[in-house]
């Protein structure tokens, strides 16, 4: 699917506005992105380059991957 | 149940042993749709902890990637548990997120045992299985036995008995 946003946040509620329940699977109410899912932009974890705040800019792709891990 | 390889088992046992006392991770993958463990794929754990695991993000993407291209899933998600018994905790209960995967445990709690266990977890819902270790998996497609053509009543097919087939209890 693709979407339009400078952000990944704004990208996110972008397709969100189209496939509702997407964005709340990845981002807390706290407006975080859930510890249990692993997203990247360009192949780039966004935990080392601004989360959700991540810029994105036209023609990037974003991956999402449930996280693996336990106790 | 799952079909494990011995030498894939010890393979992940002698995994857990290196990395204890933190959490050994990692993946057997298998072309999707087959269930079958082929190719073992240990990982980092990016937490290097006793108490959690995490597979690397960065790993874990190009794991993924590679599965994509051979048109494989993760058949198997193995991790150790070092000073536990090797059934989910509540964590891993919260975080699987694989309901067509095996989630197989090893404890490493005593040096000279081996405890290896396999589960299924959907959506909070843990369902131990039996393990079944075999020196090779079964060929991938298994022979179809086809069903031999012809009479198989009670009467061979001998001309001189074939006006009595159907009978039944004729003496």
């Amino acid at each position: 699917m693709s979407g339009d946003g400078a952000t990944l946040s704004a990208l996110l509620s972008d397709i969100d506005a189209r496939h509702p329940g997407l964005r709340d699977r990845l981002v807390t109410q706290d407006g975080a992105l859930h510890r249990f899912v692993n997203v990247y932009v360009n192949d780039e974890d966004v935990r080392f380059t601004g989360a959700l705040e991540t810029p994105v800019k036209d023609g990037d792709s974003v991956t999402i991957l449930p996280a693996v891990a336990g106790g | 149940m799952l079909i494990l390889e011995a030498a894939t088992l010890a393979a992940i046992i002698a995994h857990a042993r290196r990395d204890h006392p933190d959490e050994a991770c990692g993946v057997i993958a298998g072309p999707a749709g087959s269930d079958r463990a082929e190719r073992l794929i240990p990982m980092a754990n990016a937490e290097r902890s006793p108490t959690f695991y995490r597979l690397d993000a960065a790993e874990q993407l190009r794991v993924w990637r590679e599965m994509d291209d051979r048109d494989e899933v993760p058949v198997v998600i193995y991790h150790s548990h070092t000073a536990t018994e090797a059934a989910p905790s509540r964590t891993d209960i919260a975080y699987a997120s694989e309901p067509r995967a095996h989630y197989l445990l090893v404890s490493t709690r005593d040096p000279d045992v081996e405890e290896v266990r396999s589960y299924r977890i959907d959506g909070g819902a843990v369902t131990e299985e039996e393990v079944r270790v075999v020196e090779t998996l079964p060929s991938q497609q298994p022979a179809i036995q086809e069903e031999p053509h012809g009479h198989r009543g009670p009467y061979p097919d001998d001309p001189a008995q074939q006006d009595r087939r159907g009978e039944v209890g004729v003496r």
